[in-house]
């Protein structure tokens, strides 16, 4: 129930809000959080425990902890204490069976704790080995937090953004607004984040809120969580005001419903009007849960007994509760009612950014904290996060309860008790890293905010040296929880469209991804397309080809020392194939190159080979200090193939210039307009038949398209010309070759000019030759098609595997390439290729399987 | 010596029809200007000043990128004349122009107090980005291949954006 105002009230009473909890219409007011709503509302218990499912009820207040997390409008693990109420909003207890009030699973608590020591499932739950996914299964219904929606990920939006700071403040207490003031004054340009959204905006500088800093990464780069949009902040100085943590105590008892730290109390009692219990009890260390006393009584609560620890030792201390709440605190014996217990265990400078940014981190003994040194340049830390903190106590690592033999927590987020981390030293773990790993101490979601300290305490008490010799662990990103869709961002998935994508759209074919491209698979049938390329006229957007500009005065010798053939002696206008190798002569990519003049020639790449060749011209242009300009113009032309008998009568049709074969001959290269476009058209084929390869600006590709199909030519698309290549047994690299194959390998040596002084890969070469190949690619034909990969065997072991394979209508048969033994590789050996469990014969075939002179593409 | 015409548009006949990459976009919220002329310069550029109608973005001392309202032809010949290696990128580069810095810290890391500047947009995509006039106007290049695309992710930025 709501008390009368109070000095720090940030409600408006006048403006109600009211929201849905596990059935029930609960009002709160605007500056309500959720979970103070709820509080007023009488609700005490929050959320269960991760392993034993204790009742647990509000802590911190702050957002620190995980007591208040439950499922909001279906996002799992919202922290109540910190989130706004809104209207309508829907609002359910998690990792419960049944309510937070009577949780069936509540029996772990009460029988399993003698069977559910620290790492049980490592040791009781691994035999047989073949139940563990049933017991993980179990395992996973039972603990844990929140459950991941199917659908609501994909509901909400995230954004990702981009930002720039000159002063970067992360914390929006006293110290944090000073300092952005302060550089604001400077002339800065300051951006303040803080994680409460008390700080009003319109001031000097941007405020941000509420947001929170995920973490301090190199180079001063910042991420920070403002709900639905992650800001990437780069600042050149960060200032760090992230305050200090309250810290609990350790006795038994010390995780009932009602024991509560100094700031939650008051931000019930003072900002939220709500009167927090009706008697209470507070043990402190400092002044900070001393002070609390006086909230208190102004909210009527009653202070039945202060234990001051700078000025009492207690030998003996505990909470004692019925079914999880608090109903009184026992101290030496003397026991006093009470259903609200203040802890205060000190404050501890929140250093984990710091600590990310590369800051080393001290502990003072004195005033038993961990203070932050040695910060790295543009980061500083200013108010109680520097340490400049009020004097406290050393509190004892944990109380004895006598009598009372409660369980005492270390670690609220993941169950872990002080006999946990006793019986982990026992065995051994014995360093804080190792400790953590195996207790999951400072593991959960408050990542160490209320654990870290106490645990460090604690190992140093039971292995009898100090916490500086304990020292801490690794601070890591990120500092406070964050959904993955905000880390993720936007889906995105790059897709390459070729000037003529859209009529291949128009035309109803059907597209597929090749690398990043979308390219036409068919235009709806296949073998039609192929027939109509053999027998008269097909079209296919090439478009995706690597295309580079290689000229300079050393363009020659650049290209014949880069491939393994000669490209020095290529004349003027006209066109060479190519393979380039790696350093260890491995196949790299292939292309066709063509000479336009003396320093100028046009090379292509296959299509997901473009920008990495570019890279290895351009890398090995500048290891030799060669005088070449190396362009990718891959993007800028259109590129079509036109092939089939009709070819030559097409073109002839639509360009002034002579395209007969004795003008324009096989691998012939020459600028001429077509359609009324300027074109570099290559007399070159992948197909077997007559083909003109025609390469036109990218914005005039759609009317070329046009035209030629006009006149009657086919639109064929990847799938009939995967069939028509296999039927010239042209190799696709990346599909019948791999990582391992070289020219030797892959039945080109003709290409190999080892007379060259030198070339890429030519001592590997050389090797190869001496030492003799381990497989050969060759072709085969068959009776049944193998699916791409199917096995070569032999005596019933495998020894090679089929690449590619198809069914010619042309050859008759299945035809195909694959790997076989050298000794197989040989006009009409016979092999064997095992489809469906079955071993069928194959005739091995060196010779292409259509047209094996080339004559078609000659004539 | 060839002179690549065929990487030029503008040297198509007149009955062409040029058509641009982002013809299909989305079109909400982006102004296609890829009709501009955009020509490669290699090649030490200190010295090199563009003449009215043309704007010289220099990417480093020795590549510039020179960006003409109307056909390159002009500029080519000049610079041909002037014995420097020039390519033609008209049809290359897709350009847009958008509003809003907003807009642009989503789609990019670069410092928008330090245009004009290449980097990664949505995911990878190179990009030239340069500043138009005084206000929060800027202009994109992009490869032609994947200025749809780029245009979808720009719609889909102003909708988060919720306009």
């Amino acid at each position: 129930m709501r008390i009368a105002p109070q000095p720090g009230e940030r409600i408006d009473r006048r403006k109600p809000f009211t929201f849905e909890y596990d059935g029930a219409k609960i009002t709160g007011f605007e500056g309500d959080t959720i979970g103070s709503a709820l509080y007023a509302a009488g609700r005490r218990v929050f959320s269960r425990s991760f392993k034993y499912h204790r009742p647990r009820g509000l802590l911190c207040c702050s957002g620190d902890c995980p007591n208040c997390m439950m499922t909001v409008d279906g996002v799992p693990n919202v922290r109540l204490c910190v989130e706004p109420v809104r209207d309508g909003a829907v609002v359910r207890a998690q990792n419960v069976l049944g309510s937070l009030e009577r949780d069936l699973l509540s029996v772990v608590d009460r029988l399993g704790g003698p069977f559910t020591p620290v790492g049980f499932y490592y040791r009781t739950m691994i035999r047989p080995r073949r139940l563990w996914p049933v017991y993980e299964r179990f395992l996973r219904n039972v603990a844990g937090l929140g459950r991941v929606g199917g659908a609501d990920g994909h509901a909400r939006r995230y954004d990702t953004e981009h930002r720039r700071a000159e002063v970067l403040v992360i914390g929006g207490g006293g110290a944090g607004r000073q300092a952005a003031a302060a550089a604001a004054a400077e002339g800065r340009q300051v951006v303040l984040v803080d994680e409460r959204g008390g700080v009003t905006a319109g001031g000097p500088y941007e405020v941000l809120a509420p947001a929170r800093a995920l973490g301090i990464y190199e180079g001063g780069l910042v991420p920070v969580d403002a709900g639905d949009v992650l800001y990437r902040f780069r600042a050149e100085r960060i200032v760090v005001a992230t305050g200090a943590i309250e810290q609990p105590l350790v006795f038994p008892g010390n995780d009932l419903v009602g024991v509560m730290l100094p700031n939650g109390v008051r931000r019930l009692a003072s900002e939220w009007s709500i009167k927090p219990g009706e008697h209470a009890a507070i043990v402190s260390v400092d002044d900070n849960g001393l002070e609390v006393a006086e909230d208190l009584r102004r909210a009527g609560t009653e202070v039945a007994r202060v234990v001051d620890l700078r000025a009492e030792r207690p030998v003996h201390l505990a909470a004692v509760g019925r079914r999880g709440r608090l109903s009184r605190l026992v101290v030496d014996g003397e026991a006093v009612d009470c259903d609200l217990l203040v802890m205060s265990g000190g404050r501890q400078p929140a250093y984990s950014l710091l600590a990310q940014s590369g800051a080393r981190v001290e502990y003072d003994p004195q005033r038993g904290i961990f203070v932050p040194t040695d910060l790295p340049p543009g980061v500083e830390a200013v108010g109680s996060a520097a340490g400049e903190l009020g004097p406290a106590a050393v509190p004892a690592a944990s109380f004895d309860g006598g009598r009372n033999r409660g369980r005492s927590f270390v670690c609220v987020c993941e169950d872990v008790t002080e006999k946990d981390l006793k019986r982990a030293l026992a065995e051994g773990f014995d360093s804080i890293e190792l400790a953590k790993r195996y207790t999951t101490v400072t593991m959960g979601p408050c990542q160490g905010r209320l654990c870290h300290v106490s645990s460090i305490r604690l190992l140093a008490r039971e292995t009898e040296t100090d916490e500086a010799a304990i020292g801490t662990t690794t601070a890591r990103p990120p500092w406070s929880p964050v959904e993955l869709g905000l880390l993720a961002g936007r889906h995105y998935e790059a897709a390459k469209r070729t000037p003529l994508h859209f009529r291949h759209v128009e035309a109803g074919a059907t597209m597929m991804w090749t690398g990043q491209w979308r390219r036409p698979f068919d235009y709806g049938d296949s073998e039609a397309e192929v027939r109509a390329v053999h027998e008269s006229l097909g079209v296919i957007d090439v478009s995706t080809l690597g295309k580079i500009l290689v000229e300079g005065p050393d363009a020659p010798e650049l290209l014949e020392r880069l491939y393994p053939n000669r490209f020095a002696d290529l004349a003027a206008g006209r066109i060479r194939y190519g393979v380039l190798t790696t350093d260890g002569g491995r196949i790299m990519d292939d292309g066709t190159i063509a000479r336009l003049g003396d320093e100028l020639y046009y090379v292509t790449t296959t299509s997901t080979g473009s920008e990495s060749v570019c890279e290895w011209f351009e890398w090995w242009n500048a290891v030799w200090g060669y005088d070449v300009e190396i362009v990718n113009v891959t993007g800028a032309l259109a590129a079509v193939n036109l092939a089939g008998p009709r070819a030559r009568e097409a073109l002839a049709g639509l360009t002034d210039a002579d395209v007969s074969n004795d003008a324009f001959r096989y691998l012939d290269a020459k600028e001429i307009s077509v359609a009324g476009i300027p074109c570099l058209g290559l007399r070159i084929g992948f197909v077997g038949e007559l083909g003109y390869e025609l390469h036109c600006p990218a914005s005039a590709g759609e009317h070329l398209w046009d035209a030629l199909v006009a006149l009657g030519a086919v639109p064929f698309g990847l799938e009939p010309q995967r069939v028509l290549r296999l039927e010239k047994a042209h190799i696709i690299v990346g599909q019948d070759t791999d990582s391992e194959s070289n020219l030797l390998s892959a039945g080109m040596p003709w290409i190999v000019k080892l007379e060259k002084e030198d070339f890429v890969g030519k001592w590997a070469v050389e090797h190869l030759q001496e030492r003799g190949v381990r497989e050969r690619l060759v072709g085969f034909t068959m009776d049944v098609l193998p699916p791409e990969g199917a096995q070569v065997v032999r005596d019933g072991r495998p020894v090679g595997r089929v690449t590619s394979a198809r069914v010619s209508e042309r050859v008759g048969r299945v035809i195909g390439l694959a790997w076989v033994g050298p000794d197989r590789a040989e006009e009409g050996a016979a092999i064997s290729i095992r489809v469906d469990g079955a071993d069928h014969p194959a005739t091995v075939t060196l010779t292409p399987f259509y047209d094996p002179q080339g004559e078609l593409l000659r004539s | 010596m060839s002179r690549l015409s065929f990487l030029s548009p503008d040297e198509a006949d007149a009955g062409v029809a040029l058509v641009s990459p982002l013809r299909h976009a989305v079109s909400e919220g982006l102004t296609d200007v890829s009709a501009l002329g955009k020509l490669e310069i290699r090649g030490e550029n200190a010295a090199l000043e563009p003449e009215p109608g043309e704007e010289l973005i220099r990417i480093s001392d020795d590549r510039a990128l020179l960006v003409t309202d109307a056909s390159t032809r002009a500029a080519r010949e000049r610079l041909a004349a002037d014995d420097r290696r020039v390519y033609d990128m008209t049809a290359a580069l897709a350009a847009f122009e958008v509003e809003g810095e907003e807009l642009l810290r989503r789609l990019t890391e670069l410092d928008l107090e330090a245009l004009p500047a290449i980097g990664s947009i949505a995911r990878g995509t190179p990009a030239l980005i340069e500043r138009r006039g005084g206000g929060e106007r800027f202009r994109l290049f992009v490869p032609q291949e994947l200025g749809h695309f780029v245009a979808e992710v720009v719609a889909d930025m102003a909708r988060g954006l919720g306009r």
